[in-house]
């Protein structure tokens, strides 16, 4: 028995604090407003701020930075006192700190300029993913360096959900971020079509599973037990939990591709697994809530417990709706409706927003070494917080139902019931209910700022957390093993082999499998066209793809209502795919099918339409874009060349020189786009950004169905 | 649609990239498995009582008596 003395770090605890707080107000606002959006489409107001440009600004603020930032305060928190050792480097602590900031200041300036990837959660351009992944393994050496110099032996469960995350997180990241630059802020993913989209929803799935997940169910193994001052109900479940869990969620990903072209086998497997993940995710809610079993009256007098409660419960209740959400006949009405938009809300208002405000009352207090300034204001955070998640949830529910229902509705003629506009007059009310919701639990955040402000006022920082160990035998006894283990070499080559397996071996595996297979090339379907790539590229910044999917499933009422049902030879040349995951708009795939006049849309259609939709549909949620039928706004093709180039090294059969002569053929093509809207009294130039996106959108599965075309 | 007929997805043309997902994730499992191995092995699993009372008692400060006066009433 010897006793040492060393103190925590708290600053680092603080800052990551302060971030969380101030990020989620933001995100959680950005979240509101695009929430009115859809229901006013003038609240779009600038180039910047359109729904589709900042939707993604909103999932990558509450994701990374509210959620982001509250699992490192935890985890630096928990790390050292359940470890028994300061944090492994002070200096690699501020690193971390203030380059996961730097990455969310340039998310926050490069999305609304519509620099973006457009796969889902994965938006930032390859400078920032480069960035993420350097700040990941400083992270990963903070912690495991913790983790080696600990002086408790035994690594408590909710550390091994950290290690968990860490590992995976750096995986699917680094394979979901292959991509080829063509300049500074511009690239196109390495893998095409079915095969990105496949990448895509393994890591979109992933993350939801060990970003959002495996971390917060770390934090609850330690707050919840902390909270209630009881020991977790079942230590042996805890266990039981992490290593069931964390072996099947890698798996559950394609049943965010039900019905889509992703081959059945990899479907099924899915949802086999996705089915599967119900045991753990409830062996895990049931060990949270049951460790206050026979302390239910705590939870009466508590707020932080009745956050707790209402997360874990959240938790529950999320993770057995995804699973029935994968079975494929569910899947079928719930899919691209805002039923996913409900199910996402509950996990993570409740789940990861919950537990992160017990969290912030629970750490904020102690390392200012004073109560909390207003327990009543918690309590009004609370209520008002689950008062905005019904309200957020409910709306939303019935929504998706509706829209489901209402898209499959067929007339007794076999006609369809409803066009797709009138679906989206029947939700446009519960869009508004949905936003009060967000408004209310927004409020509920902004109180919480004030009352852990006030709190901060009267407490007086304690920066060193002096604290004393001893040393107890156990300890002692298990330090002449893992001191040869763990300390001398398994964990740090574990961190090296990781980085080794992560990007050496990737980036071996990539070439092989992706650039140099043989991307199948079916005769009728064609590289896009210089003009219909800069369209495309036009779609991309201006993130259509986040309200209209690419993606016709095979029922009868989608074929009716958006034709032939989409083949996985149609993507090949699609870097990256844009199937989307949300019809808050109708699907685009066929807006190139001349015979079909659902879809298909002419010049003067498509101009009208973009300048303002309201000309054409006047109950239209969708933005304005003005800007894109300025004459004096000019389509971007400083870098023609190089997507050319790019395109072709990722595998799509551009000839040799080509991009020589692409500028030639763009302005072959857009001159009958412009003398086909000059016939129709619209003034547009070759370099007018709407004449590339009239190229694009003619283009979609215009190869399909040549004959049709040809016919018309 | 007789000339969609060729369309579909046929045995195990452009799927390659499964291969690199199943790669990633089968090492990915063999990296938790060998995890929780060493896991066993280390006697992390010897006693599973103790650790969920420990972890209640770890944060005995010897200087901070103020820090007991939290928000908390049960502290």
């Amino acid at each position: 028995m010897n006793k040492v003395s060393f103190s925590y770090n708290n600053s680092i605890v603080r800052n990551f604090a302060y971030a969380t707080i101030l990020w989620g107000i933001v995100g959680m606002l950005v979240g509101v407003i695009i929430a009115f959006q859809l229901v006013e489409p003038r609240l779009n107001l600038t180039p910047w701020t359109t729904f589709g440009r900042i939707r993604p600004l909103h999932t990558n603020a509450v994701i990374f930075a509210f959620v982001g930032n509250a699992i490192f305060m935890g985890v630096y928190y928990i790390l050292q006192r359940l470890l028994k050792a300061r944090m492994f480097s002070d200096l690699l602590g501020k690193i971390h700190f203030w380059g996961w900031q730097l990455i969310i200041v340039s998310a926050a300036l490069t999305l609304p300029l519509g620099i973006t990837t457009s796969k889902e959660y994965a938006e930032l351009e390859w400078p920032i993913d480069i960035a993420i992944a350097l700040i990941w393994v400083v992270f990963g050496i903070n912690m495991f360096g913790t983790i080696i110099k600990r002086r408790e032996k035994h690594i408590y469960v909710g550390i091994w959900f950290f290690i968990a995350t860490w590992v995976t997180v750096a995986m699917l990241h680094i394979v979901n971020s292959f991509e080829m630059p063509v300049s500074f802020l511009k690239s196109y993913s390495l893998y095409a079509g079915v095969q990105d989209a496949l990448v895509q929803w393994w890591y979109g799935h992933n993350a939801v599973a060990f970003f959002l997940t495996t971390p917060f169910l770390g934090l609850m193994y330690y707050f919840m037990p902390k909270m209630a001052n009881r020991p977790i109900y079942s230590y042996k479940l805890s266990i039981l939990h992490f290593w069931s869990l964390i072996f099947i969620y890698i798996w559950a990903g394609p049943h965010h591709l039900l019905y889509s072209s992703l081959p059945d086998w990899a479907q099924e497997l899915g949802v086999a697994f996705s089915i599967m993940l119900i045991a753990p995710s409830w062996g895990g809610m049931l060990n949270g809530l049951l460790t206050l079993r026979g302390a239910w009256d705590k939870v009466r007098d508590d707020v932080l417990l009745k956050f707790m409660v209402v997360g874990v419960t959240a938790y529950g209740m999320a993770t057995l709706e995804g699973p029935l959400l994968s079975l494929k006949s569910v899947n079928a009405i719930a899919h691209f409706t805002d039923w996913i938009v409900a199910h996402v809300h509950v996990g993570a208002l409740g789940w990861n927003g919950f537990l992160t405000f017990a969290m912030l009352y629970y750490i904020i207090p102690r390392i200012f070494q004073t109560k909390l300034h207003s327990n009543k204001l918690a309590n009004f955070h609370f209520w008002i917080g689950t008062l905005g998640i019904i309200f957020y949830a409910v709306p939303m529910y019935f929504s998706g139902l509706m829209q489901g229902s209402m898209w499959s509705d067929f007339n007794a003629d076999g006609s369809l019931t409803y066009n797709f506009l009138q679906t989206t007059e029947r939700i446009w009310s519960l869009h508004i209910i949905r936003g009060i919701g967000g408004l209310l639990y927004l409020t509920g955040a902004i109180v919480m700022a004030y009352n852990l402000m006030k709190t901060i006022g009267a407490g007086k920082f304690m920066a060193e957390e002096q604290t004393e160990v001893q040393i107890a035998d156990h300890a002692a006894e298990g330090k002449r093993y893992w001191h040869k283990w763990i300390e001398v070499r398994p964990m740090t080559m574990l961190l090296f082999s990781l980085v080794a397996v992560s990007i050496g071996g990737i980036v071996q595996m990539v070439p092989t499998f992706v650039v140099k297979s043989n991307i199948p090339t079916i005769k009728n379907v064609k590289p896009y066209t210089p003009l219909e790539l800069v369209g495309r590229d036009i779609y991309i910044r201006e993130g259509c793809n986040n309200c209209h999917s690419q993606l016709v499933r095979p029922f009868p009422h989608e074929t009716e209502r958006y034709d032939e049902y989409s083949k996985a030879g149609e993507f090949v040349y699609d870097h990256p795919f844009l199937w989307g995951s949300k019809r808050t708009g109708p699907d685009l795939s066929r807006g190139g099918v001349k015979s079909n006049p659902n879809t298909y849309k002419d010049e003067g259609w498509h101009w009208s339409h973009m300048n303002n939709p309201r000309d054409v549909n006047p109950q239209s949620i969708m933005p304005s874009y003005p800007w894109l039928c300025d004459i004096d706004n000019e389509m971007d093709l400083s870098t023609l060349k190089q997507k050319i180039n790019a395109m072709r090294t990722v595998g799509v059969p551009y000839e040799k020189g080509y991009e020589n002569q692409a500028l030639a053929d763009l302005d072959a093509q857009a001159s009958g786009i412009v003398a086909t809207l000059k016939g129709k009294g619209i003034k547009a130039t070759n370099r007018t950004e709407i004449v590339a996106l009239i190229a694009y959108l003619h283009k979609l599965g215009r190869d399909i169905k040549p004959q049709e075309v040809a016919n018309n | 649609m007789g000339q969609n007929q060729n369309y579909g997805w046929k045995g195990t043309q452009n799927m390659n990239i499964i291969v690199l997902l199943i790669i990633c994730s089968v090492s990915l499992a063999a990296l938790f498995l060998s995890l929780f191995i060493w896991w066993v092995r280390s006697g992390q699993a010897d006693d599973l009582e103790t650790p969920a009372h420990r972890m209640l008692f770890e944060d005995s400060k010897p200087n901070t008596n103020k820090t007991t006066t939290t928000a908390n009433s049960y502290e």
